[in-house]
């Protein structure tokens, strides 16, 4: 079972890259899946080392889900593919978070509450999402970049690789986009109530 | 932003950021002198630039100090890591304290130490990553446990530990006027709490009343050191943060201080230093007053403090007490004495020892902590203590008051001691093994807390990424140095084993097992021969075995251990008991339950041998021998046993605790099999409540419990609220064990009883073979578990007219049954009955016969006649020869039917 899956995941990826757009409508739901459900074994302690890294999640993600070596090209694919789902999951898990407890009561606690960044503070989270959806709207390259390194967990050196950009152009255009998004969100801060 | 003006931004950023930060600002007038408001725009944005070799993570952690710092402050019901917070019980220079609740893998409270974000600097990160690895070393009863850390992924590390809801050890016994016996009872525990850290090369640098928290464990008060390791990771602020504000006004506890500490020469302290502050605290505890009156000293700066500190000699206890006026009436009252009879038990030895802990020149103090308790023993049990003036009246009178021999065989004794006859020449001699095994043991101590202090100065956390290095990083990083000790084994050993063992509770065990096989190969190489130290390696690596499934290797190691530790401590020993016991439960873990048994027997004979008040251990191991028995099919013995488990673990941990629901849901299920329902359901059902409340919704033992209580129910026949079990049960399952696993399987073994009692038959078959499926994938071929499915699916299979495909079924269940089970237990002889049903069904009736005869009349036997399985069992006999025509048979069997229902 688990190997006609994982021919189904390549298989998907390569008619994305063979230009089928609709199959990434249905990657997504595949690597959404497994990501939510390993970043949910992170709560309940299964893992000895609580700091919930994305990069070591999406990697673990992508072994599970595609195990062969696949083309490198394939496996920028899936990487983007798993920091939206990432990105998403995240920021679902955000908003249950802070309308469970808007609610009142005690909210019960959401399988993948370890994830790193946003548990403590949902909030800041959707200002990130947020922000991240403005500068993505400004500049698509930048957006993209971002997330792929913050929710896919993708280095500078894979970022350049992945968009097809010198490394120092990469270093560069995310110097630029960390201040701006930190501007951003400290002015959403300065704005909530 | 319009396109072309957000390249521009781009640009000209880009240019700024190469040029120096006083140059911009010229630089950027002149270039957007078009356009005023790019201009502040960018200088907004660069204002945020936070260099290029910054994680997206340490960026939003700088805004989220921002909102921090306007006072959102963590309060109850937030989330940190898998603890929720419940209230803020303390603030410290580090940073604040909250009780918190730990939601998952189980159900507990723990103390949740959040640093303050103004001190969350790297090195105070990183120092406290390696608390966490120290702390996770030590393991005494007078410790608080760390149980986990993190950060917040804001950058705030956080670590939790056990929570002590105690009082200071001086108000605790003041409160309770424990009297002087019981303080120095008291004290000795809080000695060993902290040679044993010393052990693990640990200094805790700060102890003080507030650091060792006295809660009362049962009957018996047991003192808890709380903060190992803090003190350390912020020793850079002990004086300048801790002592004074900014008005220079001193706010701590400076009285604890060593001198050397006071000196702030820094890096110059070593475990005397706890000597020193355990002088104080044993000062305080004795007196109900600090050695020197520092109060009145407080206005006037910290130098006259580490002046006093430094210089002055402390008055010896009793002449302090005497010296405290109308006070040490106070103090008395609460040590339920008359001040002069306090008086009197403080002069002398007490006053040295305090004095001895507390000299200037550590040189002079007690070497360790085990020293000074050591001391403190010899003077509660009438010996003379190493801190007294050696006067021969001294030694004489304490001879006299140890033997309380008459008083004419008194003055004999005196005159032989004076000549020097016994006690002394053989007492100094074991004084100087003992010093010189002592100097053997600090030295490893002191060259393991070097590694560790090596291990930890090494960890940059500048390329951890702005979080500090995880637990694996530091353990990768001391496997590798470890091989740099190859000259020294004993240390080698030592921290081989000790780092094993932190692997294997971080459940790593791969990188476990080489250090652990390692330290076992060095102790066996350095102690030839019997060795506690080999043995207790053994029973590491054993636990180890016993984690990863290799039962045969874990039992070879625990024989080897047993063997051992018989030799050096006898066979009725405690110490043989426990490795019996863990020794029992590998062999029945393997199904070897008549080799398991015995050793169970053994243990708890060897308990009772020496009693113990309150005997966990005891109770462990009756629980083990229980279940060996309930799956043996002895109910009845089974049953008492498991009642004293549970009254034993009643009495030892209160109503309100995990291993209490266990031992309720075990007697549960024995009376259950002995169909006593309404009691089984009770319990069962008490056992539920008690494990969702204390170890969470979706705890393993409350699925456990919900699948019992769903048997019992559809025994009951409540098919419905069985069901309503069983579908919560199969759904925490798949969510804990990740879907495939024998407990997942179970459950859809459960489920598929059911769904065929239901008569949903095609369901019910394909959730048996997918249970079949499972198991055969999860546990070992010959598991009694693969014969109850077998059973299940043949059943149905015969019910729905294809005996042909269930034969093969039942014949792999009988032999599986034969080969691992005991020929008299009920499952093989399920399976034999169900084998002759199958056969009469294919028409094969006399060689069905025999089968279904004996198989349904041992069933009888094993079950009673009024279990539900031996009804089944008479109904396929009576079926059989009813479809075979022999109508006299059946008429025969079917009156056993009636009567069998009157009785």
């Amino acid at each position: 079972m688990p190997e006609s899956r994982s021919r189904t995941v390549t298989g998907l990826l390569h008619a994305w890259r063979e230009g089928d757009p609709g199959a990434i409508d249905d990657l997504l739901p595949l690597v959404y899946g497994k990501l939510r459900r390993l970043a949910s074994r992170y709560l309940r302690g299964e893992r000895p080392d609580h700091t919930l890294q994305t990069t070591a999640l999406v990697h673990e993600a992508y072994i599970k889900l595609v195990g062969a070596d696949i083309p490198w090209k394939d496996r920028v694919h899936f990487y983007s593919v798993a920091a939206q789902a990432m990105r998403r999951i995240l920021v679902d898990h955000a908003r249950a978070h802070k309308s469970g407890r808007r609610g009142g009561g005690t909210p019960k606690l959401p399988l993948d509450e370890a994830l790193a960044v946003p548990v403590d503070r949902p909030q800041l989270l959707l200002h990130l999402d947020e922000a991240l959806t403005r500068l993505a709207r400004q500049d698509d390259r930048k957006g993209k970049l971002v997330e792929l390194h913050f929710f896919g967990g993708l280095t500078m050196e894979e970022l350049a690789a992945a968009q097809e950009l010198s490394l120092s152009t990469v270093e560069r255009e995310m110097r630029l986009a960390r201040a701006w998004l930190r501007k951003e969100m400290e002015e959403q801060c300065d704005h909530a109530p | 932003m319009r396109p072309e003006r957000w390249r521009r931004l781009e640009s000209l950023y880009y240019a700024a950021i190469d040029l120096g930060p006083d140059e911009r600002g010229a630089f950027l007038a002149r270039a957007c002198e078009d356009d005023p408001d790019l201009q502040r725009e960018i200088e907004e944005v660069l204002r945020h630039d936070i260099g290029a070799g910054v994680s997206i993570a340490a960026a939003i952690d700088a805004v989220s100090r921002l909102a921090q710092d306007d006072g959102a402050a963590i309060g109850p019901g937030d989330t940190i890591g898998a603890y929720r917070i419940i209230e803020r019980v303390g603030q410290g220079g580090m940073g604040e304290v909250y009780r918190a609740e730990q939601l998952a893998p189980v159900q507990r409270q723990v103390a949740l130490k959040l640093i303050k974000t103004g001190m969350d600097t790297r090195a105070v990160v990183a120092r406290f990553a390696s608390e966490r690895q120290a702390l996770a070393m030590m393991d005494h009863e007078c410790i608080a446990r760390v149980f986990d850390a993190g950060s917040t992924g804001l950058g705030r590390p956080w670590f939790t530990m056990e929570f002590v809801p105690g009082l200071p050890i001086t108000r605790f016994c003041d409160e309770r006027r424990l009297d002087i016996r019981d303080r120095l009872d008291l004290f000795l525990q809080v000695c060993e709490g902290v040679q044993h850290a010393h052990q693990k090369g640990i200094i805790h640098r700060d102890i003080k009343p507030s650091n060792v928290l006295v809660s009362m464990v049962g009957e018996r008060p047991v003192p808890k050191i709380i903060d190992f390791g803090i003190a350390k990771a912020t020793a850079w602020s002990l004086t300048e943060r801790t002592l004074f504000t900014e008005t220079g006004q001193v706010i701590g506890t400076p009285e604890y201080m060593s001198p050397e500490q006071a000196r702030m020469t820094g890096g110059d302290i070593d475990t005397r230093t706890d000597v020193y502050s355990l002088g104080v605290l044993l000062y305080e505890l004795l007196v109900g007053a600090l050695p020197f009156g520092i109060d009145h000293l407080r206005g006037s700066g910290f130098d006259a403090i580490r002046r006093s500190i430094l210089e002055v000699d402390p008055p010896r206890p009793s002449a302090r007490l005497g010296g405290l006026g109308d006070a040490s009436l106070a103090a008395a009252r609460d040590r339920r004495a008359e001040p002069r009879s306090l008086l009197r038990q403080l002069r002398g030895d007490l006053d040295w020892i305090v004095l001895k802990a507390l000299e200037k020149d550590r040189a002079r103090r007690y070497a360790s902590p085990a020293d000074l308790a050591a001391d403190i023993r010899r003077h509660l049990e009438h010996q003379p203590v190493l801190a007294g003036p050696p006067g021969l009246l001294y030694r004489a009178g304490k001879f006299v008051r140890r033997h309380r021999l008459g008083a004419a065989a008194t003055l004999l004794v005196a005159l032989a001691v004076v000549g020097g006859l016994f006690g002394t020449t053989a007492g100094l001699i074991r004084a100087r093994r003992a010093e010189s095994r002592a100097r053997t043991d600090a030295a490893t101590a002191q060259q393991v807390s070097s590694f560790m202090v090596d291990l930890f100065a090494v960890s940059d956390p500048a390329e951890a990424r702005g979080r500090p290095p995880s637990a694996r990083e530091i353990l990768d990083r001391g496997a590798k140095k470890i091989d740099a000790l190859a000259d020294q084994p004993e240390v080698r050993a030592r921290l081989m084993e000790t780092m094993g063992r932190v692997y294997q509770n971080l459940g790593d065990f791969e990188p476990a097992r080489p250090l652990l096989e390692e330290a076992l190969r060095l102790r066996r190489e350095l102690h030839p021969g019997a060795d506690s130290g080999v043995a207790t390696c053994l029973r590491e690596l054993s636990a180890l075995e016993t984690e990863v499934g290799d039962n045969e290797r874990a039992v070879s190691l625990l024989e080897e251990a047993l063997a051992m530790q018989r030799s050096i401590d006898g066979a009725e020993s405690r110490s043989v008991a426990i490795i019996r016991h863990d020794l029992g439960h590998a062999l029945y873990q393997m199904s070897r339950y008549d080799e398991a048994e015995p050793h169970y027997h053994a243990a708890i004979a060897a308990l009772q041998h020496h009693p113990v008040e309150k005997d966990a251990d005891l109770a462990a191991v009756t629980s083990s021998l229980a279940q060996i028995l309930h799956s043996k099919g002895s109910f009845e013995e089974a049953e008492s046993l498991f009642r004293a488990a549970l009254s034993m673990r009643q009495d030892i941990l209160g109503d309100d605790h995990p291993d209490v629901a266990e031992a309720k849901h075990n007697l549960a299920g024995v009376l259950h099999d002995r169909l006593n329902l309404v009691e089984a359901e009770r319990l069962y059902r008490e056992a539920l409540a008690l494990s969702e409340s204390v170890q969470g919704p979706d705890h393993p033992d409350v699925a456990d419990t919900l699948v019992s209580l769903a048997r019992l129910l559809r025994e009951k026949g409540d098919p419905a609220g069985a069901e309503e079990m069983l579908r919560r049960t199969l759904a925490i399952d798949r969510r804990i064990q990740g879907g495939e696993h024998e407990g997942v399987a179970y459950d859809l073994k459960e489920l598929a009883n059911l769904q065929h009692d239901m008569g949903r038959t095609v369901e019910a078959e394909a959730t048996y073979r997918e249970s079949l499926a499972m198991y055969r994938r999860t546990v070992s071929a010959d598991s009694p578990y693969i014969v109850v499915t077998l059973n299940g699916l043949a059943r149905l299979l015969i019910e729905n007219g294809r005996p042909r495909e269930a034969e093969p079924l039942l014949r792999e269940g009988v032999g599986i049954a034969a080969a691992s089970l005991p020929e008299d237990h009920w499952l093989p002889q399920i399976a034999a009955s169900l084998l002759g049903a199958c056969l009469g069904a294919l028409d094969r009736h006399e060689e069905g016969e025999p089968l279904v005869v004996s198989g349904y009349e041992r069933i009888a036997v094993a079950l009673g006649p009024a279990d539900p399985r031996t009804g089944s069992a008479l109904e396929r006999l009576i079926a059989f020869y009813e479809d075979w025509g022999k109508e006299g048979a059946a008429a025969t069997w079917r009156a056993k039917r009636t009567t069998g229902k009157a009785s």
